[in-house]
């Protein structure tokens, strides 16, 4: 071993990340194109040339902190790694025009094979009723386009209001997402700046203020959506993104504040029976309600993991005691073996995805069990195909499953690049997680340090669940990966999260800048 | 092109797993303790707890992507992956060519791929090979030779240097794979003469040159488009189609009772035996010895009559005007005296009772070409003898053994193994006769056609000398109607085997029609059609001029 270095020598130029990151994402983009050009896709150049102009904006975030960003670039660096991955992977599937390559294939055939047989030397046995057949067969595959067309739309009709509907409709779908980008990264230079005010931190852990705007949030988002359908909005947007991040600012200002009855540390006060109770029993309590509720709220199982996860892992940075973690986690694993025996009283949907999960070969392999695995069983086909380094970008065929775009992106990295370009991933997520837990780890004060952990909990959990979803570990649900997915609003919220992360780390660097 | 991409792949994930590797190390270094418990406990345990599910991940995920080994997958992928059919629909599967490599009688290429459109499998010579090319589709599988080739049409054998050459190229340089291309002995202008002339009937023709086993013809009617297949309503018409089963091979699959075309194969045993009596044979019929059963007719027994005449038997009659005459009284006196187990040899020899050896020199391949063989089951007593002996009772032929058992009289005896592909080495099955044996046969099959009386005098061509034996085999057949009452109905089926020319003969050729009727008028034409086109073509002008026999 080498002799002990500080440890502040050690530093990553960022310049250097970020000028890599772009290269990489050109180079993968350009990758893409030349297969897709070559095996008959539709890569388009201007698109290429547009994700390239915006993985270069992180290029932009980093010279306008550059001056006065006294915290850690690598979180940017990872960040802007896990995008333009992300980039790479969009480009390549929106670039592949069939998307349901097998009923193409079926179709194209079967087009050509009446083609074939309407002429006059082949018609022997198919003479009798040729015509019949042309028409039939013509007018089954209008209607099937016309189902399908419906099923699209019926997408994007949404339960959402009318006027929020016209509004996006209004925009073009280039400019949404090239603005949401754009304000994406203004929050992170923007909250980086706020960060370092003290009276904006304190206006955060005033937890009364943020327990209002969840609440009111909470409701908004539920009355405009429909619960009924795990509200799904315009491209893959769930209403309850924004409400991550309140909840997650309310639960480090509350758990602060109260921390000394959380910890039991505060002096019993006779007479007051709510707060006795409340003592030994209040964080459990949190654990068991805030992840239910929701769940019987919103019927998404997701968010159960989700947020059990945040305040099981909140709660035990406060108060140390490793029952809450792994009673937690147990009451979580509970739970999900537990909703199996609801069968009946849990929402249809959830139910099949929680007997998927737990045995999907137990059912007859007919074909309406074919139909309610055929999400997962093509993401496992991509999984296979991809082996250890995958079949190249561009090169595999990952693109019938449906939404390989949003939930599935990940199953369309693993065919592509293999099993080890999927672990880049997962370990990219993981540095993400380390470099979290270092601001938790340099923070002064509770509410940072509680902050800090709830945003770095959150990304990890959205990622474990994800993943854990796509590869059948966990049940399935319809939670996005961070950063990678497409979705305008959820890569917004995650921005948020880092821009928060960055304007911690940034205070950090500022106190130990100032102490020494 | 396609190893460009290949190496960039690698540059991607190296670069991105080398800076990657970076930041972790950096990362770890920064906080010092905390992986080891040292300093904050609560933060190192979160931090391990996110460590293990995320190994736990990776580790889940490497069982579907790389170690997975559940029976239940792999028949699910076998079922419903797409990508087998998208990448077959993407390569430029191989040609599948006749005899003459010529590419205006290809027997399976693919149309021009054009704006978006995936390239598609065409077969210019559609429902008239179609049992012996197969089918490919997405929902319906595949069958016949594009089943049988799929890996070399896909150009993914490394057999010879040239495929292998074209597998490097696939696999690493281009990006739209090219298959190889196959080389059949079939001649497409016979196998759409064949196929033409055998019209409306059911059953087989096969053609097979005898010198060197290429099978030229390989017919199978009722047939389908391949085509077809694809379009749901024509599928669903093949399918219910019971009545036809459009789809089954009868070349390769179907098994006839033989009839008269048995006899050769017992005039051979006899000839090898050294016997050729001479008879004299009374219109009553011939009874085996040691059982009283039914008696073995003349078919003039029943003709006679019809046309006012009355049957008074064969008389004296030798072996060769038996079968001009197509006794069945002489040639079942003759299976009996020859003999159970002559009979069985000289049977096996021609190709009975054994799987049919296709010349195929590919290890991978050998013994997949489905065939049925043709049995001759050992006769209990002389009954089954004597029945045996005319091509009925329990024997059954597939129309390539009818085919070969011609093929063999006419290549001097000696049988050779049966070959589809065109650029394997003719080799030899079985010897089935001597050459002197062979000579007398063929000349005995020669006056079937040419002889007065002959049954297959319709085969009388000026062009080129044939010779051949008639058949008709009787089946019993329970029809029941759509009223519930139940009819036995005797069914003819129409038998005809040949070759031509008499002297190096270069075609031989098994023609069965189900129910059309006697093998000298229903099926010697669809023959006669054949040796013509081929006359045409100039299968017969290397050698001398037939010099046709004026008689009658």
């Amino acid at each position: 071993m080498t002799e002990q270095k500080p440890t502040s020598q050690k530093k990553i130029n960022p310049l250097f990340g970020l000028i890599f990151t772009i290269l990489i994402t050109v180079l993968g983009m350009i990758s893409v194109y030349i297969a897709g050009n070559a095996r008959g896709y539709d890569p388009s150049l201007a698109v290429l040339v547009r994700n390239s102009l915006m993985i270069s904006a992180f290029l932009v975030v980093y010279l306008f902190l550059k001056r006065g960003y006294k915290g850690d670039f690598t979180i940017l660096i990872v960040v802007a790694l896990l995008t333009g991955i992300g980039f790479i992977i969009q480009y390549r599937i929106s670039s592949a025009i069939n998307i349901d390559f097998q009923k193409t294939l079926i179709r194209q055939y079967s087009a050509a094979g009446l083609e074939e047989s309407a002429l006059p030397d082949s018609t022997q046995h198919l003479a009798a009723s040729d015509s019949t057949v042309n028409k039939a067969s013509e007018e089954r595959s209008l209607q099937a386009i016309q189902k399908e067309a419906e099923q699209f739309l019926k997408l994007d009709k949404l339960k959402f209001s009318q006027v929020m509907q016209d509004f996006f409709n209004s925009v073009p779908s280039w400019s949404r997402l090239i603005i949401s980008y754009l304000i994406a990264l203004y929050l992170i230079i923007h909250l980086v700046r706020k960060c370092s005010d003290n009276r904006f931190m304190d206006s955060l852990a005033r937890p009364f203020f943020w327990v209002t705007l969840t609440v009111f949030l909470l409701f908004i988002f539920v009355a405009l959506s429909e619960v009924g359908t795990r509200g799904r909005f315009v491209y893959q947007m769930t209403p309850w993104e924004a409400f991550k991040v309140t909840i997650i600012i309310f639960l480090a200002g509350f758990f602060a504040k109260y921390k000394d009855e959380f910890t039991r540390k505060a002096p019993k006060i006779k007479g007051k029976r709510l707060q006795r109770i409340m003592i030994p029993w209040g964080p459990f309590l949190l654990i068991w309600l805030i992840p239910q509720l929701l769940f019987i709220l919103l019927k998404d199982f997701g968010q159960v993991i989700i947020y059990g996860g945040l305040v099981i892992i909140m709660v035990f940075v406060l108060t140390r005691k490793y029952i809450f973690l792994f009673g937690g986690i147990a009451i979580t694993v509970l739970t999900s073996r537990l909703i199996l025996l609801l069968e009946g009283i849990a929402p249809a949907h959830v139910m099949k995805r929680f007997i998927i999960w737990s045995n999907i070969w137990a059912e007859p392999h007919n074909n309406a069990w074919w139909d309610s695995v055929y999400q997962i069983m093509n993401s496992f086909f991509a999984l296979n195909a991809g082996g250890w380094t995958g079949a190249g970008l561009g090169l595999g065929y990952p693109t019938n499953i449906p939404l390989v775009v949003s939930d599935f992106v990940y199953s369309a990295i693993s065919e592509e690049l293999g099993f080890f370009g999927a672990a880049i991933i997962v370990f990219l997520y993981l540095a993400l997680v380390f470099l979290g837990i270092r601001i938790v780890l340099e923070s002064d004060n509770d509410f940072e340090r509680l902050l800090a952990t709830g945003f770095t909990t959150m990304l990890a959990v959205q990622v474990f669940v994800n993943i854990g979803g796509v590869i059948k570990l966990i049940p399935l649900t319809g939670i996005t990966l961070p950063f990678i997915s497409r979705g305008g609003f959820s890569f917004l919220v995650s921005m948020v999260i880092i821009g928060f992360l960055m304007g911690l780390s940034h205070r950090n660097g500022k106190r130990a800048a100032l102490e020494a | 092109m396609l190893i460009i991409l290949i190496i960039t792949k690698y540059v991607i994930l190296f670069s991105i797993a080398a800076y990657l590797a970076r930041i972790i190390y950096v990362t770890v270094k920064n906080m010092p303790g905390l992986f080891s418990f040292t300093r904050r406990k609560e933060l190192s345990v979160v931090l391990w707890v996110f460590i293990f599910a995320f190994l736990t991940l990776l580790g889940y995920q490497s069982y579907w992507q790389i170690f997975i080994d559940n029976e239940n997958f792999t028949v699910t992928k076998k079922l419903h992956d797409p990508r087998p059919w998208i990448i077959e629909a993407t390569t430029l599967k191989g040609k599948i060519y006749d005899r003459t490599h010529d590419d205006a009688k290809l027997l399976a290429g693919y149309s021009t791929p054009s704006n978006g459109r995936l390239p598609r499998r065409i077969y210019p010579l559609g429902e008239a090979i179609s049992h012996l090319i197969g089918y490919s589709d997405v929902e319906r599988g595949k069958s016949g030779l594009e089943k049988f080739y799929f890996e070399r049409l896909m150009g993914w054998t490394d057999f010879t240097e040239e495929e292998k050459q074209n597998n490097i190229n696939n696999k690493y340089f281009r990006l739209t794979p090219v298959g190889n291309d196959i080389v059949l002995t079939i001649d497409y202008e016979l196998q759409k003469t064949a196929y033409e002339a055998f019209g409306d009937n059911k059953g087989a023709v096969v053609a097979i040159e005898p010198a060197t086993g290429d099978v030229l013809v390989l017919v199978s009617a009722p047939s389908f488009h391949p085509d077809s297949v694809s379009v749901d309503e024509a599928w669903v018409r093949i399918i219910r189609d019971e009545e036809n089963q459009r789809l089954y091979n009868r070349a390769l699959k179907g098994r006839y009772p033989p009839g008269s075309t048995m006899k050769p194969l017992v005039a051979t045993a006899a000839l090898e035996k050294g016997i050729d009596p001479v008879w004299n044979l009374g219109p009553a019929g011939y009874r085996p010895p040691g059982v009283r059963r039914k008696r073995v007719h003349d078919h003039e027994r029943v003709s006679y009559p019809k046309r006012g005449l009355v049957w008074r038997g064969q008389g004296e009659i030798n072996m060769s005007r038996a079968m001009v005459k197509s006794s069945n009284h002489y040639f079942a006196r003759l299976g009996v005296t020859v003999g159970d187990s002559l009979m069985h040899e000289i049977a096996r020899r021609f190709g009975y009772n054994q799987a049919v050896e296709w010349n195929i020199s590919r290890p991978e391949l050998k013994g997949k070409m489905v065939t049925f063989r043709s049995s001759f089951p050992p006769t209990k007593n002389a009954h089954e003898l004597a029945w045996s002996s005319i091509g009925q009772e329990k024997v059954l032929a597939t129309p390539l053994q009818l085919a070969m058992t011609a093929a063999a009289i006419a290549n001097n005896g000696i049988l050779m193994k049966p070959k589809i592909e065109l650029n394997e080495a003719p080799e030899v099955w079985h010897k089935v006769m001597s050459e002197e044996t062979s000579r007398k046969v063929k000349k005995m099959m020669r006056d079937v056609v040419w002889a007065r009386g002959g049954t297959a005098w319709r085969m009388r061509m000026k062009e080129v000398e044939a010779g051949g034996k008639t058949g008709t085999a009787e089946l019993t057949k329970i029809i029941t109607h759509k009223d519930g009452t139940k009819e036995k109905v005797i069914i003819n089926n129409a038998v005809f085997i040949s070759f031509a020319p008499i002297e190096n003969p270069k075609i031989a050729i098994a023609v069965i029609a189900e129910g059309a009727g006697y093998g000298g008028s229903a099926a010697a034409p669809i023959a006669k059609q054949v040796y013509l086109k081929a006359y045409e073509l100039g299968y017969f002008d290397d050698g001398t001029e037939a010099d046709v026999p004026e008689k009658n």
